[in-house]
């Protein structure tokens, strides 16, 4: 026994590495060390077509709050269309979801059903979901416009883009934090609810003093995750709008696309992905801090 | 390896869960690996055999009897060489190679060895020192019989990067039977800016379609609106390319020329039958259209008796005419498997001065498409086998090439910001002043720090 003990003592130093070693070669390969290339691209007069790729400095960031310079326009153009999506899909991410959540965590006939059925846009890819888009709000040959006999430039024209963009990505993916908000509904003990009813709560009392408490922590993440995902929009506006009008959708990401894979300028583009990563890490900081418990709920104490 | 039979024997019944996680986690690998190699066919340059070809007509991808015509023209060129040179090229079909695909495959060290290249997109190419000087492979005769406005744009001193295949000057084209629907006449066919504008909207009013030009981002929209700028004398940048010249009356009236054709209704937001002019006119959803000269060959085979004709752009107040010649051309990758061979390749197939050379430019450019033929040579053997005997074929020929100034070479950042400004006041409602001075801005930022050749 003592012989065997010490051999799994000898070799356990490894086995957690072992068993990392699968997630952190792909972590490595494909977020590490992109990332860390991407800090040293940024540094640089970075384009793949010439051979000399004179080290600059900061000057890409620079750049980025030079208004004289080339970038500083697409950049911040980009920003605020990524900021004007995130603005108006969150609110909607965040609440429609949870109402939706509040009633599939009711007891009735085909809950299961519907459930799946509303979780199940969000298994589309992206692709699918911005082509169908794309041909059912089409102004010349769409179905919507064709079957209600509107005219409404659905893609074609501001505010319809938003509305269009916005829509089409809460019906996408609310699935996804509906199925979250569940989760934490079915953690809240019911028998808080029963205290609330003896006590004379009404039903908007029980979800205002019960369930958003309990969701606190869910709330935050599924805040969070969506702020994010919302930020990192591109395959919608790329497959629907093209960006447009003029450059009215054309989100950070797509900027940073153009910008690096369009015009090679990878350096001007490494910089403004990184700018946004630190604005969005920023973001969640605060997300977090708003939302931190500023007590812990009797219940749990 | 062959499928497998449906009557494997035990392992397949009797798989056992770990190892059908472990035959599946193996088949994710290998499906996740997949793109990461590249697309398809595609390997380095030093293990290739043969040369590739990337184009967009060869190997034919649909039975449209114009896309067949013109693969079987590419690849009766590429069986032709083979045939006489020990070097095999192989044509590798490549759709959107205007997009990243070419570029990034030059980036990734996998550039093609001979591609198709357009003035829109030279320079970056031109600038990463990545194509062969064809001078050397040609003839000073061949190089004088190339129409040399045209060629500037793939030259460099006396270097020349890149042979064009044809020259495709734009004109609007127009539905007979949608005038004849709204009461107009041949003589009513507009001269101004204004004409156009209101012949477009009795067109409207009459019930039939409008005025189409592109109104999707990209290369293409910007080739079709540099005449509209060109026709007010503007430009994008200075006669010596080193500053922006954009923030120019002529730029900023083309620019709302545009724009009020869209807010007036007069030019749909969305290209009509998915861009594609003669659906657009049978079915009567535009009725004039900016096109180039190879849309004759497409109604030609599609829709032969369709009464259409084409007419110069029209021009702004004391402005005078212009238009723009766009055009393919064949470019030799220097760091390919065999540059010698395929710049000799480029030479052979559109520089030879022999007459079958002579010809095969002539029958690409009036038989298998419907284009002006580069050199002139081939332009008087394109009149010689009738090329030019119809009215539409002579009135590009003879009204709208003299006007015509070759697209310029533009690297990515000054492009994109004249897209942005065309973008933005066509269907943003952007201001013409701002954007313009928007675009100039940022191109003036650029050039600051742009080394390569003249622009």
């Amino acid at each position: 026994m003592a012989s065997s003990h010490a051999k799994i003592r000898r070799y356990a130093p490894w086995t957690p590495y072992l068993f990392m070693a699968p997630f952190l070669v792909i972590f490595v390969t494909f977020v590490a060390v992109p990332a860390g290339l991407g800090l040293w691209m940024s540094l640089h007069d970075w384009d793949f077509m010439l051979e000399n790729r004179p080290f600059v400095g900061l000057q890409n960031y620079l750049d980025l709050f030079d208004p004289a310079s080339a970038t500083f326009e697409m950049f911040w153009n980009g920003m605020r269309a990524t900021g004007i999506f995130t603005v108006a899909s969150v609110p909607l991410l965040v609440s429609v979801p949870l109402g939706l959540a509040v009633l599939l965590n009711r007891r009735f006939a085909g809950r299961t059903f519907f459930r799946a059925v509303f979780f199940m846009p969000y298994v589309l890819g992206v692709a699918v979901v911005g082509l169908l888009f794309r041909f059912i709000l089409d102004p010349n040959i769409g179905i919507v416009n064709g079957l209600t006999g509107w005219s409404i430039p659905w893609i074609t024209a501001q505010p319809w883009a938003w509305i269009s963009l916005v829509l089409m990505t809460v019906w996408w993916t609310l699935g996804f934090n509906t199925i979250i908000y569940l989760a934490g509904l079915q953690d809240i003990p019911s028998e808080l609810y029963d205290a609330a009813k003896v006590d004379g709560a009404s039903g908007w009392q029980q979800f205002r003093h019960v369930t958003l408490p309990g969701l606190r922590t869910v709330m935050i993440f599924v805040v969070t995750i969506t702020v994010l995902a919302s930020a990192n929009m591109f395959g919608q506006s790329d497959l629907v709008t093209g960006g447009g009008p003029g450059d009215s959708t054309r989100t950070a990401l797509m900027v940073f696309l153009q910008e690096g894979l369009g015009a090679f300028r990878m350096g001007n583009a490494a910089a403004m992905s990184y700018l946004l990563a630190v604005f969005l890490g920023i973001i969640s900081i605060i997300n977090v801090l708003a939302m931190r418990e500023k007590r812990r709920p009797r219940w749990r104490s | 390896m062959p499928p497998p039979s449906s009557s494997a024997p035990g392992p397949l019944r009797t798989l056992s869960r770990r190892r059908f996680l472990g035959g599946s986690a193996a088949a994710a690998a290998t499906a996740a690996a997949a793109p990461l190699t590249g697309c398809g066919d595609i390997v380095g340059t030093s293990e290739r055999d043969t040369l590739q070809f990337w184009n967009f007509y060869a190997p034919a991808p649909s039975e449209d009897p114009s896309v067949v015509a013109r693969a079987e023209w590419m690849q009766a060129t590429v069986d032709q060489w083979n045939a006489e040179n020990p070097e095999q090229i192989e044509l590798v079909f490549a759709p959107m190679l205007g997009s990243e695909k070419l570029a990034t495959a030059f980036a990734a060290g996998t550039g093609p060895d001979i591609f198709l290249i357009s003035p829109g997109d030279i320079i970056r190419y031109i600038n990463g020192d990545v194509l062969v000087d064809l001078a050397p492979y040609l003839e000073q005769q061949a190089i004088d019989d190339f129409f040399p406005d045209n060629m500037a744009s793939r030259v460099v001193g006396d270097q020349i990067f890149a042979l064009p295949m044809e020259i495709e000057p734009l004109a609007l084209y127009y539905s007979r039977p949608a005038f004849e629907q709204a009461g107009l006449a041949e003589g009513d066919l507009p001269t101004t800016w204004d004409d156009m504008l209101g012949i477009a909207d009795r067109l409207i009013a009459s019930g039939q379609g409008g005025l189409v030009v592109p109104s999707t981002q990209g290369y293409y929209q910007n080739f079709v609106w540099y005449p509209w700028m060109w026709q007010g004398g503007g430009s994008v940048l200075s006669d010596d390319g080193t500053s922006s010249a954009f923030d120019n009356d002529a730029a900023i009236e083309a620019l709302r020329l545009w724009q009020t054709a869209v807010e007036r209704g007069l030019t749909p937001r969305v290209e009509p039958a998915g861009d594609d002019i003669v659906t657009s006119f049978v079915e009567g959803y535009a009725s004039i259209w900016q096109s180039g000269i190879w849309s004759i060959s497409d109604f030609r085979r599609r829709a032969p008796e369709f009464d259409y004709g084409a007419f110069p752009l029209p021009t702004p107040p004391g402005g005078e005419q212009a238009t723009a010649l766009g055009g393919w051309a064949f470019a030799a990758n220097a760091d390919g498997a065999n540059p010698d061979a395929a710049a000799r390749f480029c030479a052979w197939a559109l520089g030879s001065t022999d007459t079958a050379g002579v010809a095969r430019v002539a029958e690409w450019c009036v038989e298998t498409k419907t284009d002006i033929p580069p050199r002139v040579s081939s332009l008087e053997h394109a009149e010689q086998i009738g090329g030019f005997d119809t009215e539409i074929m002579s009135t590009f020929r003879d009204d709208i090439f003299p006007t015509g100034i070759g697209e310029p070479r533009f690297p990515p950042v000054i492009y994109k910001a004249v897209s942005d400004a065309i973008q933005s006041c066509q269907l943003a409602g952007g201001q013409p002043e701002e954007q313009a001075a928007t675009a100039a801005q940022g191109i003036d930022a650029y050039l600051k720090t742009y080394e390569g050749a003249p622009l």
